[in-house]
């Protein structure tokens, strides 16, 4: 029977023991004097510092680990510390000790294809994180004036009516707002499959997404989903869904932000979702109740707008200048000789409202943070416009001059006829009666919704969506039936793709879409539209 | 069990009155008196602490107890704790002025934890050691734990000093258990 040699047992134990060291250890420590909902309050401790790690040596969850919490806050004779891990565990009495280590996470490339929690540990069963990780703080203090730049790059979010009419920049933050089963996680989860494009290029975009006080089968949904679509490899998955303790929920965004950071400092591009915030201020409040800090506004603590701006403020395009951009402000001590310009991390907070009330307290702050908002409205979702985006509360502050230029220029004229749409929209059912002018914008309004409608998962590239948006600005569209409009596009882009297969991928490159190439498209166009109504006539 | 704010508060006052009246170490043997006997009847506590118990009765009984061992100003705070219906928290504010005294005498109590019974000369050395390295009185408090295998630890304020045997294997065991991930 094959076994390993005795010698080599004792060569590896004295390996291992080789750093231990004879020397007394010193460590300051603490009492429980009470633990109940994922808090405790403990006496002594009285050099530890907010928002440190603790740890309680004595209390042991069923795997035999001991739980760990985080100072919240400091009290004139007792501290009161959120436990991340069992309560049932922890009991009066218990020893908490020091760990001189301010909440922090490993941050890595490794962490890219994986699922973890808000404290970095694995949740995927594909062991632990590979490559070299640095240790980066949770909270960490956003970018000075003096580090960033104006958004000017583009983030693709592969949906026609986003990309058109609310571009989003690379570092901008907006927000995805609507009541629940609006499609808010769908319009995420599209925007980190249509990052696939960008893979291949200089500039690629990693994707964080943090799932907060989620259903678990609703993260497993979306881990499922990306990796169908091959978005997982450049994806990291942070889980705090709503079966974990308030403190793993309320920290999960920021553990979010951590990783994100760690891209945008090293030069390279990064998106974060937090979904959904609204949840992570709910966990915050259940925390600060049971600390006793006093209620505010529907209850949340006073400084429930901080959590939310601090967060997001991290969310910056880092100036291109790489000599400036190494004097950053509060950088870790290990991120430093890997500091880089011209990074960005792109945040998309999503919102949950309650019956399309925007004027609540979380939404209205994020609201107010935010360069803007994609508003998801349940009425048109369910009249089966979908993405249910309302094209008219909706806006992107800073996006407009990061967006492909000629994809700004077709969709100003796009953004009018919508706009006047709406206006006529209440008339639409005296149908004949009106004059023809308003039929004719009625007949525009109508075709650009339906044009604007999109499958979920299914992203276009930008130059597909400026090939379409060509049709429907020169107004080829209007001799076609509202319900031929779908099969107009596949027909479109299929014969465009194979016919001009440079010409878009030039287009997809530079964004410039010249007069010729314009012009060769309106043909297809009319081509297309003629043998659709030709088949219509022979049917 | 911490020592709440009024604890603190009654015994911050007991103290500065015993410095005016220029008993402070009487007051204290009085202090510590009762502090012991308190630690030694569970009962007297409960019967303090019971606020069925009309407060006539909770002077005579602390009258007879203690009258005639202790001076005139220990025995009026403690009418007037009686009277205050602050008499439920007279074990921590013995406590309190026991901590307060020695602050004020530049004592320290440091909580040694040992797995086997100090020599005398170990005692000595240890105590030598700890002045030397805080530049305070040291008060030590041995507590004998036979768990701890082997060394000691030593516990100023709320930083320890461990050099115990179960320590160090529990952080080795900590060691092996990180090295093992990679």
């Amino acid at each position: 029977m094959s076994q390993v040699r005795p010698d080599e047992v004792s060569a590896i134990l004295r390996k291992q023991l080789s750093g231990f060291e004879n020397e007394a250890d010193v460590y300051d420590v603490g009492t429980v004097l009470e633990v109940g909902d994922g808090i405790a309050r403990v006496y002594g401790l009285s050099k530890v510092q907010a928002g440190e790690l603790v740890d309680l040596p004595d209390s042991k969850d069923k795997d035999g680990n001991s739980v760990r919490g985080m100072v919240l806050n400091l009290e004139e004779d007792n501290v009161g510390i959120v436990l991340f891990g069992a309560t049932s565990a922890v009991e009066e009495g218990d020893t908490v000790r020091r760990t001189k280590d301010i909440a922090s996470i490993n941050v890595g490339d490794g962490l890219l294809g994986r699922v973890i929690d808000p404290l970095g540990r694995p949740l995927d069963g594909k062991g632990p994180i590979s490559g070299d990780t640095i240790r980066i703080p949770l909270e960490r203090k956003a970018p000075g004036v003096i580090y960033r730049e104006p958004v000017t790059e583009p983030l693709q979010t592969g949906l026609k009516a986003i990309d058109s009419l609310i571009p989003i920049g690379r570092g901008q933050r907006e927000l995805i707002i609507g009541d629940r089963q609006t499609g808010k996680t769908s319009v995420a989860v599209d925007t980190i499959i249509n990052q696939k494009e960008t893979q291949d290029t200089d500039k690629p975009v990693h994707c964080i997404y943090v799932a907060v006080g989620q259903k678990g089968s609703t993260v497993a949904g979306i881990a499922k989903a990306l990796e169908d679509n091959d978005a997982i490899d450049y994806s990291t998955i942070v889980s705090a869904p709503a079966s974990v303790s308030a403190p793993m929920r309320f920290i999960a965004p920021f553990a979010g932000a951590a990783i994100g950071e760690y891209f945008r400092d090293t030069g390279r591009h990064a998106l974060v979702i937090y979904d959904d915030l609204s949840k992570q201020a709910v966990a915050y409040r259940e925390l600060s109740l049971l600390l006793k800090r006093p209620p505010g506004r529907e209850a949340y603590p006073g400084d429930v707008f901080y959590l939310h701006s601090r967060l997001l403020e991290r969310a910056a395009k880092i100036i291109e200048d790489d000599d400036i951009a190494r004097q950053m402000n509060n950088v870790p001590e290990q991120l430093k000789p890997m500091l880089k310009g011209g990074g960005s991390l792109t945040a998309l907070p999503v919102i949950e409202t309650q019956a399309g009330d925007v004027s609540a307290y979380i939404p209205t702050n994020v609201i107010s943070i935010t360069d803007g908002q994609i508003f998801l409205d349940t009425d048109l979702f369910n009249s089966g416009v979908r993405p249910a985006i309302d094209v008219g509360t909706s806006v992107s502050r800073v996006g407009g001059s990061a967006q492909v230029k000629s994809m700004k220029k077709l969709s100003g004229t796009m953004k009018l006829d919508l706009a006047q749409y709406r206006e006529l929209e209440a008339f639409a059912k005296f149908g004949s009666d009106l004059d023809p002018a308003t039929q004719r914008q009625l007949k525009r309004g109508e075709r650009t919704v339906e044009l604007l409608k999109q499958d979920i998962y299914q992203p276009l590239p930008v130059q597909e969506q400026i090939a379409l948006l060509k049709i429907n600005t020169e107004g080829l569209l209007d001799k076609l039936d509202v319900d031929q409009i779908q099969e107009f596009e596949e027909e479109y882009l299929e014969r465009v793709n194979v016919k001009y297969d440079e010409e878009m991928a030039t287009l997809g490159e530079s964004g410039k879409l010249d007069d010729e190439f314009g012009d060769k498209l309106v043909e297809m166009g009319k081509s297309v539209i003629e043998q659709i109504l030709a088949t219509e006539e022979e049917a | 069990m911490p020592i709440t704010k009024a604890a603190r508060r009654y015994a911050t006052a007991l103290l500065e009155l015993s410095k005016e009246r220029n008993e402070v170490e009487s007051i204290l043997e009085d202090i510590k008196f009762i502090d012991n006997t308190l630690d030694g009847s569970r009962e007297l506590v409960v019967f303090l602490k019971s606020p069925i118990i009309k407060y006539d009765d909770k002077i005579k009984v602390l009258d007879e107890l203690f009258s005639s061992d202790i001076e005139e100003a220990t025995g009026l705070f403690m009418k007037l704790l009686v009277k205050k219906e602050r008499v439920n928290l007279l074990d921590q504010i013995t406590k309190a002025f026991i901590e307060k005294y020695k602050q004020l005498a530049g004592i320290i109590t440091v909580e040694v934890y040992v797995a086997h019974e100090l020599s005398d000369e170990q005692r000595q050395a240890l105590h030598n050691q700890l002045e030397e390295r805080t530049h305070k009185k040291v008060d030590m408090n041995i507590t004998q734990d036979e768990s701890l295998r082997g060394g000691m630890a030593v516990r100023i304020d709320d930083t320890v000093i461990d050099g115990t045997v179960k320590h160090k294997l529990e952080e080795l065991e900590e060691s092996f258990l990180a090295t093992t991930l990679e």
